[in-house]
């Protein structure tokens, strides 16, 4: 057993981890990232690479993901071509008229809260992108969505962090950490103790293992979700696509129409196209299932019947990690002095990534945050249950 | 074929599956035989049904029951790939006409056999360059591809594959093999057991030094040479720990080389049912776990031939008999006589096995050896053809802090492409370990989800099932 020390801890090297590290090393604080097993070797190397702004709740969450898309822009200078970040603009979806209904009420919301997205009937929607049957009656458009690589995105932003003095630690399950009255004394590793004042959770669908680990509850679940990856092709869709269906099943049952479940369709700068995906709990298990994978292929091809004859060649889950209220838990935990919470984006991990490592990091260094993490504090939910 | 749901199924029609449906025929058991390939026999007996060598029994006996299952009671499903299991059990087939089809079974065998492995050397992905297995397919079926080769890999297969092509009227330059000659000679009590498999082994070496055919041991495929396809092979002696030993080069011309490294069980059907896996590196790396009656960790599946270690097609042929017999002990189909030959079944199996893990002793080498061999390959090499992913690649992500092959590919794309990493997560694996000096079954097996091979989207989303 080795001893270290730290500045701060990370544990976990999803794409959440990843952000903060890089954003702490910007301000001269050198991280130590531990991680498990590799990058992204969670969620955020088993995911669709969208950065939306149209699938989140008009409010505070699209103020988030506002911030953090401006970020992408900064960030795609830093880091260079390899995260394969495209401003390609991004459509919704819409196959029914209550659909079309909701998603009016839904957009006149989301205007209002600063997201430039206008209505398109099914005319000019397949002057955009040719492959879409006539089932799509209209769609919403916002030049703002943009796609990403959600692992070379991970790996560039460690590799930026280590460059500028960030440490990782791949392939050490953390174990335990220390707490002697009520701060963070050290995190254990089976290889090592690693003294440090300040511990930041950032294991995604495992975050209520490390709590645990500290004595607190994190209300986090695994959501799986199951995708299928067909081989590259040429250019065939040019924006990243996402069903009205699927705003639906995230926040208002009322648009769940028929039962039916939603989508999300990109094709990444490799010319493989991502079909996705499933919404289920079902524990830590990552297989995909007969079930799942076929009915994400039943939903997509009336969409997009060219679709029937590109070879499928690879599924795969990832896990969600999913909060009550749809919202991240950011931020420190009273009563816990040195523990930080960054976990439960649910399906917006990717696009709030920018943001999440932001606000983190200037936490961290004392300074005000852009935006109050108040809301976004673990003890939210225990306001709830007393 | 969706409501119907059989007492047993079957995976791979090569000599293990097909002995398994002949035993269950036998006791009036129809069971369902799944075969990707439009002919029984795998890769062996595929070409040809008649004996190919009179001193390989093994070969007899399984043209007999493959000529015998036409008869049979077994419903033989060709053509058709497993390409999702799911536990029930639920198979996921897939065929170019007639598209997916769901199965259901109570009890399931999986006698998916072995690919070959290979490893990569500069030039390897130049045409003109084949493997031993696809070479030996082509001259049973009495093509031969080329009329001058070079072999080399590592291996006693090799010699297999060179009298192949001598017979066939080729002409074979040079065997290059990196083991040493030494090891290459069976051990007494294997001579005495496995009698008729050495004296096989002996003919074919002695048909190819007749032709005129040379081998050198201790000898690396340095590089494969040519602009648009192949034109020579530089070979180069290496020591004992794997090094190269500068100004041994000689350079061959030949039209074609075969390479080959052993072999590499197909487990992933048994991977995504669940069953658990072992690493055994003298039985042929990751296999599926058995027990002394062929029983894998997930109740009512077993496994038989190649999958449970690589031991050629006689270890095949008598697990598949095996594997029948204890589904019928399963079943309560089985009387004392096929209990007591159970016992003798089992008996012959530890022999079997001691001769497989002499056989794959043979392609595999020590952790300093393998580091030399991997710590000579240049930067540039090629390891992932799909992907186009090269060596100095998977330097750096292990250098970026990546530990595993699993965040290696994702750093990389190593193994993400149309090949679905068929043929260099094998690799990956390998090199990761050797550059990082872990043991060779250090990492877990490479992670495999449904489908097993491509498959349109439009009959993964059709009706079938
Ligand atoms: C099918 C699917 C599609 C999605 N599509 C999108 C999309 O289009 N856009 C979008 O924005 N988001 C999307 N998401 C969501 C996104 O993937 C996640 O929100 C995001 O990846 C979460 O990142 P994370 O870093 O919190 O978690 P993770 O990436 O899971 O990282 C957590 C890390 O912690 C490590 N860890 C766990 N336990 C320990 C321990 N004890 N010690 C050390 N390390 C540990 C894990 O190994 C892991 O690497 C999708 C998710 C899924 C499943
Ligand atoms: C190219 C090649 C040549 C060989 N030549 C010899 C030789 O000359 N002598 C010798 O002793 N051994 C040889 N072997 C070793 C040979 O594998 C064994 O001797 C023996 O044939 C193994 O029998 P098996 O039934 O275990 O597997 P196999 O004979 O490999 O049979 C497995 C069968 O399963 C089928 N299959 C695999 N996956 C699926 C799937 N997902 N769905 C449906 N079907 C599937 C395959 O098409 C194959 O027919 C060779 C191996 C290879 C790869």
């Amino acid at each position: 057993m080795s001893e270290t020390t730290a500045e701060v801890v990370i544990v976990g090297a999803g794409v959440i981890g990843a952000a903060i590290a890089f954003h702490l090393t910007r301000r001269g604080i050198r991280p130590l990232l531990v991680e498990k097993e590799d990058p992204a070797a969670g969620s955020s190397g088993a995911c669709d690479g969208l950065v939306f702004l149209q699938s989140k709740k008009p409010g505070l969450h699209l103020e988030l993901a506002l911030e953090s898309r401006r970020r992408f822009d900064e960030l795609r200078e830093i880091l260079g071509p390899g995260i394969e970040f495209r401003a390609t603009g991004g459509l919704c979806l819409i196959e029914n008229d209550s659909e079309l209904e909701v998603l009016r009420r839904w957009l006149a919301e989301q205007r209002a809260g600063g997201l430039s997205v206008e209505l398109i009937d099914g005319t000019d929607l397949r002057g955009l992108e040719p492959l879409l049957s006539q089932r799509v009656i209209a769609a919403s458009f916002s030049p703002l969505d943009a796609q990403v690589n959600p692992y070379a995105l991970t790996f560039a932003l460690i590799a930026a962090a280590r460059a500028a003095g960030a440490r990782l630690l791949a392939g050490e399950p953390v174990t335990g950490i220390e707490i002697a009255s009520g701060r963070v004394q050290a995190v254990r590793t089976l290889r090592r103790r690693i003294a440090t004042p300040l511990v930041v959770n950032a294991a995604g669908a495992h975050a209520p293992e490390i709590g645990r680990l500290a004595g607190i509850t994190v209300p986090i679940r695994p959501r799986r979700g199951q995708l299928l990856v067909t081989a590259a092709r040429p250019p065939m869709l040019r924006h990243g696509i996402i069903s009205a269906r699927y705003i639906a099943a995230k926040f208002n049952p009322e648009l769940a129409v028929g039962g039916e479940m939603g989508f999300s369709l990109e094709q990444a700068e490799s010319g493989n196209l991502l079909i996705g995906s499933t919404r289920e709990f079902a524990g830590f298990d990552r297989r995909t299932t007969l079930a799942g994978i076929r009915s994400v292929a039943r939903r997509i091809l009336p969409v997009v019947p060219a679709l029937a004859a590109v070879p499928v060649i690879r599924t795969f889950a990832g896990l969600r990690p999913y909060t009550p209220d749809g919202l991240p838990i950011l931020g420190p935990v009273s009563g816990l002095e040195g523990f930080l919470m960054a976990a439960g984006h649910e399906g917006d991990g990717i696009a709030l990534s920018a943001v999440t490592g932001e606000l983190l990091a200037a936490h961290i260094a004392g300074e005000r945050p852009a935006f109050p993490l108040d809301p976004f504090r673990l003890e939210r939910f225990s306001q709830e249950a007393a | 074929m969706a409501a119907e749901r059989w007492e047993v199924a079957i995976v791979g029609g090569g000599p293990a599956g097909a002995a398994c449906a002949a035993t269950l025929a036998q006791a009036g058991i129809r069971a369902l035989l799944i075969e990707e390939h439009e002919r029984l026999g795998g890769p062996t007996l595929r070409g040809e049904t008649a004996a190919a060598s009179p001193f390989s029994p093994a070969y007899r006996r399984a043209s007999r029951i493959l000529r015998s299952l036409g008869a049979s009671a077994v419903f033989i499903l060709g053509r058709r790939a497993v390409i999702g299991v799911e536990p029930g059990f639920r198979l996921l087939t897939a065929a170019e006409e007639g598209g997916v089809q769901e199965i259901a079974c109570r009890r399931l065998l999986i006698a998916t056999g072995a690919r070959e492995r290979f490893f990569p050397f500069p030039g390897w992905t130049l045409p003109g360059v084949i493997a031993t297995g696809a070479v030996q397919i082509l001259t049973k079926q009495g093509v031969l591809p080329a009329s001058e080769f070079v072999v080399g890999g590592a291996g006693l297969f090799l010699v297999a594959a060179a009298a192949d092509i001598v017979r066939r009227g080729g002409r074979v330059r040079a065997l290059v093999d990196e083991g040493r000659l030494a090891d290459r000679l069976p051990p007494p009590r294997l001579l005495l057991t496995q009698g008729a498999k050495m004296i096989d082994g002996l003919a074919r070496t002695l048909r190819l030094l007749l032709s005129g055919g040379r081998i050198a041991h201790r000898t690396r495929l340095l590089e494969a040479r040519g602009t648009e396809r192949l034109r020579e092979v530089v070979t180069a002696r290496v020591d004992e720990n794997g090094r190269l030993l500068v100004g041994s080069e000689r350079i061959v011309p030949a039209a074609m080389l075969a390479i080959g490294f052993g072999f590499a069980a197909n487990i992933e059907p048994a991977q995504l049912a669940g069953c658990p896996l072992v690493f055994e590196e003298e039985l042929g790396g990751w296999l599926v776990q058995t027990d002394d009656a062929l029983k894998t960790g997930v109740d009512g599946i077993y496994a038989a031939g190649e999958v449970t270690g690589i031991g050629g097609a006689e270890k095949s042929l008598l697990e598949g008999r095996l594997a029948g017999l204890a589904l019928l002990e399963e079943m309560g189909r089985l009387d004392r006589s096929g209990r007591s030959e159970i016992r003798r079944l089992q008996r012959r199996r530890r022999r079997l096995l001691a001769f497989a893990r002499w056989f794959n002793r043979q392609t595999r080498f020590s952790e300093t050896y393998r580091a030399n061999w991997v710590g000579a390959l240049p930067e540039d090499l090629t390891i992932c053809r799909c992907e186009q992913v090269r060596l100095g690649e998977i330097r750096r992500a292990l250098a970026s802090g990546c530990r595993t092959p699993a965040g290696i590919k994702k750093a990389t794309r190593c193994g993400m492409g149309l090949c679905q990493g068929n043929t260099c997560k094998g690799i990956l694996q390998e090199i990761v370990s050797a550059l990082e000096a872990l043991p060779p079954g250090g990492f877990p097996p490479p992670s495999v989800r449904m489908p097993l091979r491509p498959v349109d989207l439009g009959l993964l989303g059709g009706e079938g099932g």
